[in-house]
């Protein structure tokens, strides 16, 4: 299949969602484009008509059309202007949700991926943040447009007149066109220059402002060595932006009397002209104002091209983007509550994007109502099956199976989980237990479960208390132990049939962790539970232990089946970690 | 007042800005002259045209000349007003670099303390927002200055014709101000709303697009919650931008009314003067150019002005910020302090510690998180901090930073107290690790070693003590390789466990009198804990070790355990002393250890 053009298919996607703001852009630009010309036409016919000395009558004629034609413009212009605007912030709200509701369409593999990273990067946010969108709205279709109605006009308009002059016209817009695209040419290359130091930059900016190194960089003096690293970014840039400075304001000044040479050239032709008599004062300026109009209107065209290939590459970015195959999910009402589902890993195998594989063949099953704990050293690949388990993950080769039936899509319907690096959201506490399983349970009970009562019933809106500020300004805060309790009542609430628990309590001091976890039968409530810890005491409560080791299954059995395998690596990590202790 | 606030701004900028770049004002004052006569030319050019044609025996070369002579006028102008454009935007870009870097260095210099407070953090937000004010604020400079000038020409222009015309003009355009006033007083007064508005919606659309949620946002099926939220904030935005437009629209609308009374009195005044006082045509044509740029020229300046009394509040927000932090940050490296490196040479790791009876809460707090805590750390003493979250741990550890004064009490260092030390001198007296610890884009070298000239030999045993000699030596470039791989192509990715044992090799490497680790092994598995733990008797072989964690495995290395519970030391000894007599220790020991004990006398048997 053909592969679309990138900016008619953005434009086609502008059209669909707000067709009123296609509208008053066109009869705005068409305002526009008019007024300078009729302008034009009634300011050279008044200045005929005094020059000729006519009527008072015909005189005062012509100057109540200017009124009226500006008073008209004046009143007409605002209200276009001012819908036209606030369209377009709606259409701009629009277009992000779309653009964001197709992110949350894509698997989650997708959206970890770097292809899709880049395209975010490299196309999404200069189109949705950077302004991207404002140029093409505010600017481009407007230049471009009211660039072609004014060409045509005019060119109706002198047809009749010497067309002669038409070519210095174009000749000298062919000049100023050609030193654009020299400017232009030096411009990408200082840009893509500018564009490495920039994110250099931002990477110091963030240091800079990030207070968690506040510590290590006060202690150990290293403000100097970044303060420096950043003068040479600032240097190197300020070198490139000379350097197209000095580039740049050469072509701009030639630039400059081309277009004063060729605004003269036509009141000079004209001139001419006017002494053969073939034109009076009136004609001398319609003729020339309508015909340096075009010049201006030619140039602006073609200067709108010239801006637009330089960002046509993030609407190309744009396109692949919706173009990104994506899965059909179930709605969560589908979800079954309560009951407990068997797990199987059949010979998957798992690789991330241009990676070595993480997983080689791992096969195992979990019963339902029974727990198993995952174990290994940094890196084995932990992480990973609990992301295929809940099907955020699609494995290479082999398959998951939940109940025997392969998991085609994520696990909404079938699984719960805690991540180690959860997240919660700027809602109430309430809205953050229940997410989209509203009616599930009892959320107070839930809360008195993970031993958040005590915290919410202090609040004065208790349950109903917003998290952080960007909802409410008086949003709290939670601490790390808080949080990653309200994670885990959020993971319990769901009632899921499988519930995956990643490192679930690193943020807990010794006392709470024993709590949960003498509760941990309690907590998982014959579901089937998944447990990854670095806490190898922690995995004692679980029916048995799968122990990874370089991508796949090493070891697995009960505590004591494993540490009577001679230098086994389940063994080795244990007396490592009970050492200590005795 | 805020006029004089307003002035006084500004000038602070124009100060620093002839001090970066002494040219600007004059290319500037250049601006303004050709952005005056490029107008007037504009309006001059029919009239001059229109006399030249209908001069006695007027010849082509005339309106030749004419031509040539404005064509030469506009070229020059146009020109010169452009390359000085180009230049000044070039200086001022150069210039908002030097802003950013003055507002990162007080950042990194600023007191520790500083870093944790949110009106900091909105400090430096809001003079951040000056960086990218500066161009538009010249530039917006110099375009009031043209229009002052080409009004006070229209103005003698008009009274030399009639002054009731000018008094006309002026009454509308001085409504035409107030109108514009009002409308602006209105949208500012929805801004805060709108701003709230804009602030829920950005977060719903950053977090549909941030990858970080995505594991809940499909798990917990969110995406219907977001869409709803999301679209909710739009209709409210859609409601106050409908409002704007309404004020918006109305104002400009009275405006073109406005215009329009103005355009008929110059018109009908000027058919007058033409009919009956033979007004010369080409005169008329003047006129005509003149009002209309009258109107144009005092909408525009009305604008510019309100522009910038609306934007002088960034500049005393980078003001405030730059001028009240660098004067504590200077205090803070600079400060008196009558001890210094001749009077109290270094110890080399075996400094004494001693809280005498230190309280301490954090500011805006009333919650002491440390209640009269004394204890004394000899000379190479290993200790180890321990108590539940909360209990007051990180605290002591800032205290012991100079990160904040202590309420009441003193904290010592080989005798002395730590606050009459010079606060950058005595941080180079503290080696440390934190949890939050990490590397920097930069070489290794240069990590290890941040503030000087590598030493070789040093670094390489620091390397050595932290278990990472070998790994580097394999690196093609070893120490001169670059680190992170955001930056650098070749950069070199560690993995966790890796980071946290060069960040010790950092702290080796530095020698301070005294070691502090705070939770250094909280991200590691198993075995990289017990090689942590294990290079941690060779790295603290006669230094004096202030450790913390919530893995109490790691007080068996310690000589002395100090046991913190609700900010008062609850007991402190030796782990077999503290087991002995102190339940609650034994308890939460116990708790962790019941595991790992019972499973190895089961398995014993």
């Amino acid at each position: 299949m053909k592969k679309p053009n990138a900016l008619f298919y953005f434009l086609k996607v502008i059209c669909r969602i707000s067709w009123q703001a296609a509208a008053f852009c066109l009869s705005l630009t068409l305002l526009k484009a008019a007024a300078p010309i009729v302008n034009t036409l009634l300011s050279a016919k008044l200045l005929g008509q005094l020059t000729a000395h006519e009527t008072p009558h015909d005189i005062g004629q012509t100057i109540f059309a200017v009124i009226g034609f500006n008073l008209a413009v004046g009143l007409i212009q605002p209200f276009l202007a001012g819908r036209f605007a606030t369209l377009t912030e709606k259409l701009k709200d629009e277009f992000c949700l779309r653009v964001g509701e197709q992110m949350m369409a894509l698997s989650y593999g997708q959206v970890e991926s770097a292809a899709v990273q880049d395209l975010r990067q490299q196309a999404l946010l200069p189109i949705t943040q950077w302004g991207c969108f404002e140029f093409i709205l505010n600017r481009f279709i407007p230049d471009v447009l009211g660039s072609l109605l004014t060409i045509a006009a005019t060119f109706f308009l002198v047809l009749e007149y010497s067309l002669f002059l038409l070519l210095p016209i174009l000749l000298l817009t062919a000049v100023q066109l050609w030193i654009l695209r020299i400017k232009n040419r030096k411009f990408q290359t200082v840009a893509s220059q500018v564009g490495q130091v920039e994110r250099k930059l931002g990477y110091y900016d963030g240091i800079t402002s990030d207070f968690s190194a506040g510590k290590d960089i006060r202690l150990f003096q290293i403000d100097r060595i970044l303060m420096k690293n950043i003068q040479h970014l600032n240097d190197e840039e300020v070198g490139a932006l000379s350097d197209l400075f000095s580039h740049t304001v050469a072509m701009d000044f030639w630039g400059s009397w081309v277009t004063q040479f060729q605004i003269y050239l036509v009141y000079f032709i004209e001139a001419l002209a006017l002494y053969r008599r073939t034109v009076d004062i009136g004609g001398f300026f319609r003729i020339t104002g309508l015909f340096i109009n075009f010049g201006n209107a030619v140039f602006r065209l073609a200067g709108a091209f010239a801006d637009m290939r330089v960002r046509v590459h993030f609407l190309e970015g744009f396109l692949s983007f919706e173009q990104l195959p994506v899965l059909q999910t179930p709605p969560a009402e589908e979800s079954v509550a309560g009951q407990a589902v068997e797990l199987t890993f059949q010979n998957v195998s798992f690789a991330y994007s241009g990676a070595e594989p993480v997983l080689k063949d791992v096969s195992f099953s979990i019963p339902a109502g029974k727990s198993a704990a995952l174990v290994g050293v940094n890196g084995s690949g932990k992480s990973t099956i609990a992301k295929l388990a809940t099907g955020l993950l699609i494995p290479d080769c082999g398959q998951i199976l939940i109940d025997k039936k392969p998991l085609t899509t994520d696990g909404r319907n079938t699984a719960s989980a805690v991540y180690q690096d959860y997240q919660l959201f700027a809602f109430t506490i309430r809205e953050n237990v229940e997410t989209a399983f509203t009616g599930r349970g009892c959320v107070t009970q839930t809360l008195l479960d993970t031993g958040l009562s005590d915290v919410v019933n202090r609040l004065k809106e208790g349950a109903d208390t917003y998290l952080y500020q960007a909802f409410h300004p008086e949003g709290i805060d939670l601490s790390g132990g808080q949080s990653q309790k309200l994670a885990a009542a959020r993971a319990l609430y769901k009632d899921a049939g499988l519930i995956i628990l990643d490192e679930p309590t690193s943020a807990y001091d010794a006392k709470a962790e024993a709590e949960i976890f003498q509760d941990f039968q309690k907590l998982i409530q014959q579901k089937t539970a998944l447990l990854i810890s670095h806490r190898l005491a922690s995995c004692r409560f679980c029916d048995e232990i799968l122990v990874m080791d370089g991508g796949r299954i090493a070891e697995r059995g009960t505590h004591t089946q494993l540490m009577q395998i001679e230098k086994g690596r389940y063994r080795e990590m244990f007396l490592a970690q009970a050492e200590y202790y005795n | 007042m805020a006029m004089q606030k307003i002035l006084s701004n500004y000038l602070y900028l124009f100060r620093k800005l002839n001090r970066s770049d002494p040219k600007l004002f004059v290319y500037s004052a250049f601006m303004v002259a050709v952005g005056t006569a490029l107008p007037l030319c504009g309006v001059m050019f029919p009239k001059a045209v229109v006399w030249a044609v209908s001069q006695e025996g007027s010849t082509l070369a005339l309106l030749a000349l004419v031509l040539v002579f404005f064509f030469l006028i506009n070229g020059f102008c146009s020109a010169v007003w452009t390359y000085m454009n180009r230049r000044n935007g070039f200086y001022l870009t150069n210039f908002g670099f030097k802003l950013k870097e003055d507002i990162q260095a007080i950042t990194m210099r600023m007191p520790f303390s500083m870093t944790e407070d949110p009106k900091v953090l909105d400090e430096i937000r809001l003079a951040k927002e000056c960086i990218g004010r500066t161009q538009p604020a010249i530039e917006t400079f110099c375009g009031c200055a043209s229009a002052i000038l080409l009004l006070s020409g229209y103005i003698v222009l008009l009274l030399r014709l009639d002054p009731r015309i000018l008094l006309v003009f002026l009454i509308c355009s001085f409504l035409q101000i107030l109108i514009l006033q009002r409308s602006k007083q209105k949208k500012a007064g929805l801004r805060e709303e709108k701003a709230g508005v804009e602030r829920r919606k950005n977060y719903l659309f950053q977090t549909m697009f941030d990858y970080r949620c995505g594991k809940e946002l499909r798990l917990f099926a969110m995406d219907g919650i977001l869409r709803r939220k999301y679209l909710g904030s739009c209709r409210e935005r859609q409601t106050i931008l409908t409002r704007f437009e309404r004020y918006q629209t109305a104002g400009e609308m009275a405006g073109a009314l406005l215009r329009a009374v103005c355009e008929l009195t110059i018109y009908l005044s000027l058919l007058f003067f033409y009919l009956e006082e033979g007004l010369s045509a080409d005169t008329f044509v003047m006129y005509i150019g003149v009002a209309a740029s009258f109107q144009n020229v005092s909408k525009d300046l009305a604008d510019a002005v309100s522009d910038l009394i609306y934007h002088h509040v960034s500049i005393e927000d980078y003001r405030r910020f730059v001028e009240g932090k660098s004067t504590l940050a200077r205090e803070s490296c600079e400060a008196s302090g009558r001890l210094s490196p001749s009077t109290e040479p270094p110890s080399f790791g075996r400094a004494s510690i001693v809280f005498e009876d230190v309280s301490f809460s954090y500011p805006g707090s009333a919650v002491k998180v440390l209640d009269h805590v004394s204890f004394t750390l000899e000379p190479g003493c290993h200790a180890s901090i321990v108590g539940e979250n909360g209990a007051g741990k990180s605290t002591l550890v800032r205290l012991l930073c100079r990160f904040y004064p202590p309420d009441e009490g003193r904290i010592l260092l080989n005798g002395t107290d730590i606050q009459e030390w010079e606060p950058r001198e005595y941080l180079r007296r503290i080696s440390g690790v934190f949890q939050e610890s990490r590397l920097f884009a930069a070489t290794l070298e240069e990590n290890i070693c941040p503030n000087q000239k590598a030493d070789p030999e040093r670094m390489w045993e620091a390397l050595r003590m932290a278990g990472m000699e070998e790994k580097i030596r394999r690196l093609p470039r070893q120490e001169k390789s670059n680190v992170l791989k955001y930056l650098y192509d070749d950069g070199v990715e560690f993995s966790g466990g890796e980071k946290q044992r060069l960040c010790l090799a950092r702290a080796i490497y530095k020698n301070g009198d005294l070691l502090l680790l705070d939770e250094p092994t909280a991200a590691l598995d198993a075995l990289a804990e017990k090689e942590i733990y294990e290079s941690f008797d060779r790295i603290s072989r006669g230094r004096t070790v202030l450790f913390i964690s919530h893995r109490l495995n790691s007080n068996r290395l310690c000589d002395k355990v100090i046991f913190l519970e609700k900010g008062r030391i609850l007991d402190q000894g030796s782990h077999e002393d503290l087991m002995d007599r102190c339940p609650p220790y034994r308890d939460m020991y116990r708790l962790q250890a019941r595991y790992y004990i019972r499973s190895q006398k089961e398995d014993a048997q």
